[in-house]
């Protein structure tokens, strides 16, 4: 008896919550009558990634307001839903099922490249545009990449290269998926350009001396030492790197170019050299139209966090969006208008990382947003690299 | 000739951190049959919270025996809070706590100090010399210095202090211990606070070479593991040996070999080490006393 009572109530809740959803959804649907547009993010709000996505919801929060404060954009309401996928896989493929039930016209994901590939197959099967934050391995139609892939990001080190007529490279890389992604784009680059790696060196990331890998390299006499790796693996290479004696620049990945690897490296930062967004050194640019783009980012960003600093990973957001908002300025409203606006129309696209141009590469913008810098008075230095 | 004393030197500076650790593992295993997971994470404590203490203006002199008495207390909390309730627990169940603890540490460092690494200032001004053609780091020598005082210090402790054979006496029979009047639980307390501190001053000693993160602990306690495992797992001598030797075993494999195998051949080591001489390297095979 008891249990039939228990079954009468819980069939009752379900039927409650279902009428809940049913009236969400009609609320929903109506809104969308009323000339409301959704663009959505996905993000790592929660769980191990979340550090990288924290400054991501921070530039979700700054973009609404100031599209808030922009008010209609030709003439509709644009809102960003943002999903947490708590640094899961499955729980951001099941925030894309949603977003895309929910008539988002593009959707802006994930924090990582496993869950961007987990999403990247619903995005082409259902033809919405999705522009993912993290590199991927492969495109398709209706993806576009907000991130570097790693030929980009390996440019501007071939082009400081050249300028100082440095042929001879000693490379040491961390033996994580990170690591191991920069040699063979660097190389593919080099070749070309007479370019040649002298020695290879690999370390265990969490390894906390590599003193012996950076020996083996001295034997090789290279010209310059480029390392690929994060921190804090990355600072004791440059800490090894310094007591060897070494007399040669040394050249680090964007992994580096965060403050944590300044604090590693302030005590001796001689011949350290990062590679990072244009972002850290926005103040020392030449006037031009990525200044002004990043210095109101950065500014804007730094009045509403309490002068905290966005980085590379909240401007894949930024760009992202943006593209989009440019989209629907130009009166493309629905998902199959904005794909073929990106496909022919849109032409460059100045974003905070750099140039875009989605005729000729889908995925990743140009390397024009990012740049070597060195380390002085433990803060970066702007170099130019030749491309001014 | 440059090269082998570079990897020799190299080999001895990584092999004395690994032996810091291992200290503090034998420590608490002799004392309380416990294998202590959150050994790194002890480490890891004392080196963030060296680094907050200097951060706050204070000097380095004052900062790492603080963060060394911190750490004490927090092992010393650990034992009540998570060891003593369930004490006559299985070794694993045992063992699988402290797993938990250890995790539990790294997130709640975490959520303290933040991903981005610290760097923590060296004792003395750190100009690198030359040793015969290598370089070293003097930060390294004064690792090597606190290792030698351990041994003594350890040493005299445990064999001819009253508090340092009460402690024995827990782990080899409890309920006789008891019985000579030794209170076995304030014991295990005791040893996991020694611990503690021995795992702060090795995360403050090593924390200027390697910079201290919230996840610094796995890796340096999984070496530290390793070196009591080829010591033998009771002595401090032999841990500090097998420290040692791993740390040699790294540098020239990796530099005679391939720094890709590195890991591989030291953890292949370690596996012959236990078909051959599951007792240890550096210890004789003993019976129990019937």
């Amino acid at each position: 008896m008891k249990n039939i009572f228990k079954l009468g109530v819980f069939i009752l809740l379900l039927l409650v919550l279902g009428a809940c959803n049913l009236e969400e959804n009609q609320g929903s649907g109506n809104d969308s009558e009323n000339d409301e547009i959704k663009i959505g993010v996905i993000l790592a709000e929660t769980g191990p990634a979340s550090t990288l996505g924290e400054a991501q919801v921070n530039t979700v929060k700054l973009l609404q307001k100031e599209i808030d404060a922009r008010g209609e954009v030709d003439g509709k309401k644009i809102k960003l839903v943002k999903h947490d996928y708590e640094t899961d896989d499955t729980k951001a493929v099941i925030a894309m099922d949603k977003l895309i039930s929910d008539g988002a016209v593009a959707v802006i994901g994930a924090t990582q490249s496993g869950a961007s590939m987990a999403i990247l197959p619903k995005a082409m099967e259902q033809k919405v545009p999705l522009f993912t934050l993290a590199p991927i391995s492969t495109g398709g139609e209706y993806i576009y990449g907000m991130a570097h892939t790693p030929e980009v990001i390996a440019m501007p080190i071939i082009e400081y290269l050249k300028e100082n007529g440095m042929t001879k490279v000693g490379w040491i890389n961390a033996s994580d998926g990170f690591g191991v992604t920069g040699l063979p784009a660097f190389e593919k680059l080099a070749k070309d350009k007479g370019i040649e790696v002298v020695a290879h060196e690999e370390f265990d990331a969490s390894a906390t001396d590599m003193t012996i890998q950076l020996s083996k390299i001295k034997t090789k006499n290279p010209e310059v030492v480029i390392v690929w790796s994060r921190t804090p693996a990355a600072g004791i290479v440059a800490r090894n790197f310094q007591s060897l004696g070494f007399d040669i620049p040394m050249i680090q990945s964007t992994a580096a170019a965060n403050k944590g690897f300044i604090e590693q490296v302030k005590e001796n930062s001689k011949n350290i050299h990062v590679l990072g967004s244009k972002m850290n050194v926005v103040e020392q640019l030449p006037d031009s139209d990525m200044k002004t783009r990043l210095s109101h980012f950065k500014e804007s960003y730094a009045k509403m966090f309490e002068g905290k600093e966005p980085d590379l990973f909240a401007a894949h957001v930024y760009d992202g969006v943006q593209v989009v908002l440019q989209a629907i300025e130009e009166g493309h409203h629905s998902r199959e208008e904005i794909q073929t606006y990106l496909q022919a129309g849109m032409g460059d696209f100045l974003g905070a990382t750099g140039t875009f141009n989605f005729t000729n590469d889908q995925m990743t913008p140009d390397y024009d947003g990012i740049t070597i810098m060195a380390i002085e008075d433990g803060d970066w230095k702007y170099i130019s690299n030749g491309m001014e | 000739m440059d090269l082998f004393m570079q990897y020799l030197i190299t080999g001895l500076t990584i092999g004395s951190v690994y032996a810091l650790l291992a200290v503090g593992f034998v420590t608490i295993y002799n004392v309380t049959g416990v294998l202590n997971l959150a050994q790194g994470e002890f480490a890891m404590l004392g080196a963030l919270i060296s680094v907050t203490f200097v951060q706050a203006g204070l000097s380095i002199y004052i900062s790492i025996p603080l963060a060394i008495v911190c750490t004490a207390l927090i092992g010393f909390l650990v034992e009540r809070l998570a060891i003593n309730p369930v004490k006559g627990a299985k070794p694993g169940i045992l063992i699988v706590i402290t797993l938990g603890v250890s995790i539990f540490l790294k997130g709640v460092a975490l959520l303290i100090w933040g991903t981005a690494p610290k760097s923590l200032p060296p004792l003395f001004e750190n100009k690198p010399v030359q040793i015969l053609g290598a370089v070293v780091n003097t930060q390294s020598l004064w690792i090597f210095l606190i290792l030698a005082i351990h041994l003594v210090a350890l040493y005299w402790f445990f064999d001819k202090t009253f508090l340092g054979s009460a402690l024995r006496a827990s782990e080899r029979n409890a309920h006789a211990a008891t019985l000579m009047g030794i209170n076995v639980k304030n014991m295990s307390a005791i040893a996991f606070s020694i611990a503690a501190a021995l795992g702060a001053l090795a995360g403050a000693m090593i924390a200027p070479l390697t910079d201290a993160t919230y996840d610094m602990g796995f890796f340096i306690g999984i070496k530290g593991f390793v070196a009591m495992v080829f010591g033998g797992m009771h002595s401090i001598q032999g841990a500090v040996a097998g420290g040692l030797l791993l740390g040699m075993i790294e540098a020239f494999s990796g530099g005679y070999v391939s720094t890709y195998y590195t890991d591989a051949i030291a953890f292949g080591f370690l596996l012959f080490v236990l078909f051959i001489r599951p007792q240890g390297l550096f210890t004789k095979a003993e019976g129990t006393h019937v």
